[in-house]
């Protein structure tokens, strides 16, 4: 190399130094020994035991059990009830929790992508207050899960929590009107969206979609901004209706955007931890335990840092995955230009 | 110019605070540690337990400034260092592993187990042994037992709690139901009068109901062991939920939220069922004795105690914590003298006039302190239970939370939530948790 | 949504902003309901959930925060704590950002390629390594544990290597036949004209290290060194009979990253939109 370039590449590490130095001391080497725990037995006070792949078959594998198999056949039952005593999962709560924090996910994507992209195609207009309205949307981002935990417990709660009591308002008025006149009156549902396995989880999801949506937003609403504006007048006028130009403008134009944000939320809804474990301890019946918050249990809680490490990695393996998937996927329907 | 400055600025501020973040700055250092000097000089031992709510916190603060202007003369000074309620034992966990827990801290008596197994707290025994004016016996036996586990003494109890259930007796005249401690001084409170009395007090127009609990071991298991059942068999090396005595407790259990309806849905641990209680909706509510402070300071409403009512036998929980010792105190010799206080029958009349916990002293007077500790008016149901109660279970013989938080808790809950019938649940607990036992 | 060229009647704008202001008031809501019922007393919170206001305004409930528990003391942790990550965090971006852009250094892609992957690994990972190693080096405990770690981020290299690709090389090509230094470069060139990105970085950096949790929960024990998330939970579980008490201490907890949203709101957004475009 000249002597140019020498010097320019000396200049090059020497500017990323304390980023990489940072990088390496406090990424690198927890990185690895977090790897190493991976295959170790260890509970944080005694010597780490090795242990090989123990923690990745125990998370990931599944043992077969010929008795309880013949044993279901024997009393009459169908073989494919019987498939299910004859693989057994050796440790089904990961299982649960790899389901949770998939449907996490996804939830999550519903509830925050779509209605991000829609706030900001409402906002995205030459009318005046519209800084007014995205900040409303975007203060919830700035709140903590801690500090609005307590607020969204009472919104959630049984009994007299905000949601219920405009649920039973609005009960109450229908049944004056049109339910009780038809002798059909409507029951008070009383949802119990914290301690019910079947709302907890949707109810996470609503609270960190609600701290998210304004985030996501806000870049939609800046590519929109980007599309210039004389293709919507050439559009309206050649009479093209509001959906068309959504469908055949908008969208392909904000496809990168909407691949940006689809991969970034997925990769931190996958690793949810703090509104389980502020809200619901992964409860009631497991049914908000995510695999993050498992490995906390695991590793921190019940002194098992070996297996939490395994899942750690996991995890991260699983994201690793899905945003590769993602990658090759986009090349099908991400315009570029 | 200015703005190369300002960066340059910026830069010399950011190197400093990494020269003085090395350095770590002093005035945010924590409380000081025990030091390792001989007896003769000063010594600091810092203590923590786990108050229920900040009511109860006061009474722990006042007890160590007292005590500790009572061990001057030692040269024993007590710095008490409180402790958030969420996440006790996950700190805990951390500065057990640092090597800076306090010298003398209160686990719940479930958890003694795993410090012991991990070698992170002092057997007391040697300690005991050797101290002539010690008396083991004036202690309650039941927690003793548990902490004598093998030969070692891993803690004393700081206190004992009863579960027992409180009443807004409010309610009950509002709606002219007959009243608990009536019908347990006439011998009638059983669960046919306690799932009766609960249906009286359920009004969906009011929007009242009978009976609420937190979802927790302690509360289901009253259920289990009142049924004739138990959690575990007697030498704790297998389940024991699918004996008919805890299917019975169960299913009277499921009853009562399921089918009569008479109790709001359990949430997670400590929060919902006691909110509703709280704020008058809820006729009975059991808890143990730390919930009288918070009473105390929040309750609108007149209220009082009565045991928990008979099942097929009469159960309750002698819940218990110990005091333990960190093996790497620097002062074993004064944190066991301060150990003494904090059990002492003093230290435990004064916590327990204050309205806390049970004292595990036998001592007459720490126990009419206690009884005098009103409201309510009436302690005598807290004492009476302690003649049957069970006491919390440190499991030797497996990981706690394992076994019950990660497998017997999410079932429980699935029988609340209508998923699994009774006998599903059962079946499912033990199977999956019977072989996370070490025989 | 209302598209150049269209006409719009005063009918649709009305119903308009009305959709809109009723969308607005629905995310605040949250907001609204924690100011207004700090200011109630305990049991007016459940039996008047929906009502604005209770019998009188209680601000001594404010008070109560303050003194009884050290709410002032976690706040000045935090801020020390907040402003010290952030202002590394820029600095090391700065440096990094311009390296990746504009430095050419052998393996320079690859480690960029790396950096990025980094973002996808949950915190957890590394949580217990990180906790040994602060053992090891004594900051267990110490507010240090929670700056010196954090001083150097991914997400923030990434966003000023993509803001400064976007600069046109002519600006520097003058300097550079000049004969000035990189350094120079960087300070003089750049940074002036970087504010967006910096008042983003500044903004994130800002938000991630006042809203931590998990790490102060596991690496700070003493009271006096609790940042604000763990004072929170601290009082939550102190006073869970008493919601006031911990709504009124969510609300201090909050002021500040309100107030840092709303003044740097014009560039922060841009920046943000900057990064989610190009990436």
């Amino acid at each position: 190399m000249s002597r140019n370039r020498i010097r320019e590449s000396l200049e090059g590490y020497l500017f990323l130094l304390p980023n990489l130095l940072g990088f390496l001391i406090f990424m690198a080497v927890p990185l690895a020994i977090s790897f190493y725990y991976s295959f170790t037995d260890y509970n944080l006070f005694t010597e780490p035991k090795w242990v090989g792949l123990a923690n990745y078959t125990k998370a990931l594998g599944f043992t077969t059990n010929v008795e309880s198999y013949n044993a279901i056949l024997a009393s009459g039952k169908s073989w494919f009830s019987a498939l299910g005593a004859l693989i057994q999962p050796n440790d089904p709560t990961f299982w649960v929790a790899f389901g949770n924090t998939i449907k996490y996910a996804l939830g999550v994507l519903i509830l925050s992508v779509i209605p991000a992209f829609l706030i900001a195609w409402l906002l995205n207009s030459k009318l005046r207050g519209m800084t007014v309205f995205r900040a409303m949307i975007y203060i919830p981002v700035v709140a903590s899960v801690v500090g609005s935990s307590l607020v969204w417990f009472w919104i959630y709660q049984q009994q007299n929590g905000v949601l219920n009591t405009v649920i039973r308002w609005l009960v109450n008025g229908l049944n004056a009107l049109i339910f009780t006149p038809l002798g059909n009156p409507l029951a008070d549902p009383l949802i119990g969206w914290l301690v019910t396995p079947q709302w907890a989880l949707l109810s996470l999801i609503i609270m960190t979609s609600w701290s998210t949506i304004g985030y996501d937003m806000v870049i939609f609403l800046a590519a929109l901004q980007g599309i210039p504006t004389h293709l919507y007048e050439a559009a309206v006028v050649d009479g093209a209706s509001r959906n068309t130009i959504l469908r055949k403008i908008v969208v392909p134009l904000l496809s990168p955007t909407i691949f940006f944000i689809l991969v970034t939320n997925i990769i931190s809804s996958l690793q949810i931890f703090s509104e389980p474990f502020i809200m619901t301890q992964g409860g009631p019946a497991n049914s908000t335990l995510t695999i993050v918050y498992y490995l906390y249990q695991k590793g921190f809680q019940r002194f098992q840092m070996g297996y939490g490490a395994a899942l750690a990695w996991i995890v991260f393996a699983l994201i690793f995955l899905v945003t590769i998937i993602q990658f090759r996927i986009s090349k099908h329907w991400v315009f570029e230009e | 110019m200015k703005k190369r400055t300002l960066f340059k600025l910026l830069s010399i501020i950011v190197l400093g605070s990494f020269v003085l973040a090395a350095c770590g700055s002093p005035a945010a250092t924590e409380a000081p540690v025990a030091t390792g000097a001989p007896a003769a000089e000063s010594v600091t031992i810092r203590w923590r337990t786990r108050p229920d709510n900040q009511a109860e916190q006061d009474v722990y603060q006042k007890i160590s400034d007292d005590l500790s202007a009572k061990l001057a003369d030692q040269g024993i000074t007590l710095v008490y260092d409180p402790a958030p309620v969420t996440g006790y034992e996950d700190k805990l966990k951390a500065e057990f592993s640092a090597g800076n827990a306090p010298d003398i801290v209160w686990i719940p008596g479930a958890s003694t187990a795993d410090y012991a197994k991990l070698g992170v707290i002092l057997d007391l025994k040697p300690l005991a042994d050797a101290d002539t004016s010690f008396k083991l016996s004036d202690y309650y036996e039941a927690p003793i037992k548990e902490l004598e586990q093998g030969g070692h003494l891993w803690g004393l109890p700081r206190d004992i709690s009863t579960l027992v259930m409180y009443y807004n007796k409010d309610l009950f005249k509002k709606y002219n139901v007959d009243d608990p401690a009536k019908l347990a001084a006439e011998g009638k409170w059983d669960w046919e009068n306690f799932e009766r009395v609960a249906k009286e007090l359920t009004n969906p127009t009011d929007k009242t109901y009978g009976f609420s609990m937190s979802n927790w071991w302690g509360l289901w298991g009253y259920f289990v062991n009142a049924g004739g059942g138990s959690l575990f068999n007697a030498d704790r090396t297998a389940c024991a939920m699918t004996s008919e005595g805890s299917i019975k407790g169960l299913t009277f259990m499921r009853k009562l939220f399921l089918e009569d309806k008479v109790a709001t849905a359990p949430g997670v641990e400590g929060g919902v069922g006691e909110t509703d209680f709280l704020a008058g909706n809820v006729g009975m509510f059991p808890n143990g004795r730390w919930m009288t402070p918070g009473m105390r300071a929040n309750a609108k409403f007149d209220w009082g105690v009565v045991e928990m009512p008979k099942g097929d036998v009469n159960a309750s929980w002698l819940f218990w914590g110990p005091y333990v010792i960190s093996a790497k105190t620097a002062n074993p010799n004064a944190a066991w003298i301060v150990m003494k206080e904090l059990t002492s029958p003093e230290v435990q009349a004064q916590v327990a006039a204050l309205g806390s916990n049970i004292p595990s002293n036998k001592d007459q007077a720490a126990t009419d302190a206690f009884l005098n500790s009103k409201p309510p008016e009436d302690n005598t149901p807290f004492v009476t239970s302690a003649n049957y109660a069970q006491a919390e279970i440190p499991l030797f013989t497996g990981n706690w939370g394992d076994i019950v938080n990660g497998i017997y808790q999410p079932n429980i809950d699935n029988i609340f939530a209508g998923k699994m019938t009774v006998e599903e649940a059962a079946a499912a607990i033990c199977q999956a948790a019977d072989p996370l036992f070490i025989k | 949504m209302f598209l150049q060229g269209e006409r719009t009647s005063i009918f649709s704008k009305v119903l308009y902003y009305l959709a809109l202001s009723l969308l607005g008031l629905l995310f605040l809501y949250p907001f609204i309901f924690m100011v207004a019922s700090s200011l109630k007393e305990s049991p007016e919170v459940y039996s008047n959930i929906l009502s604005l206001f209770g019998a009188r305004l209680r601000f001594e409930n404010y008070h109560t925060v303050v003194t009884s528990v050290q709410m002032g003391k976690y706040l000045l942790n935090t801020t020390i704590v907040t402003l010290c990550v952030t202002l590394g965090q820029i600095v090391t971006s700065l440096l990094g950002g311009y390296a990746f852009a504009r430095l050419r250094f052998p393996g320079r892609d690859i480690i960029f390629r790396v950096y990025l992957g980094t973002m996808m690994i949950p915190f957890t990972v590394i949580m217990v390594p990180m906790y040994k190693m602060m053992l090891t080096f004594g900051w267990v405990d110490k507010l240090v544990s929670l700056i010196v770690p954090w001083l150097f981020t991914a997400y923030g290299t990434f966003l000023m290597r993509q803001f400064f690709l976007g600069i046109p090389k002519e600006l520097e090509e003058a300097a550079i036949i000049d004969g000035a230094n990189r350094f120079t470069i960087l300070t003089k060139i750049f940074v002036p004209i970087s504010g967006p990105a910096i008042a983003t970085q500044f903004t994130i950096s800002f938000l991630y290290a006042w809203n931590s949790f998990i790490w102060p929960l596991v690496a700070i024990q003493s009271r006096a060194n609790y940042v604000v998330t763990q004072g929170l939970a601290d009082i939550q579980g102190g006073y869970h009979a008493n919601p006031p008490i911990v709504l009124a201490a969510s609300t201090l907890a909050i002021i500040p990253t309100v107030l840092i949203f709303l003044f740097a709101q014009r560039y922060f957004v841009q920046g943000v939109a900057t990064t989610g475009m190009k990436n």
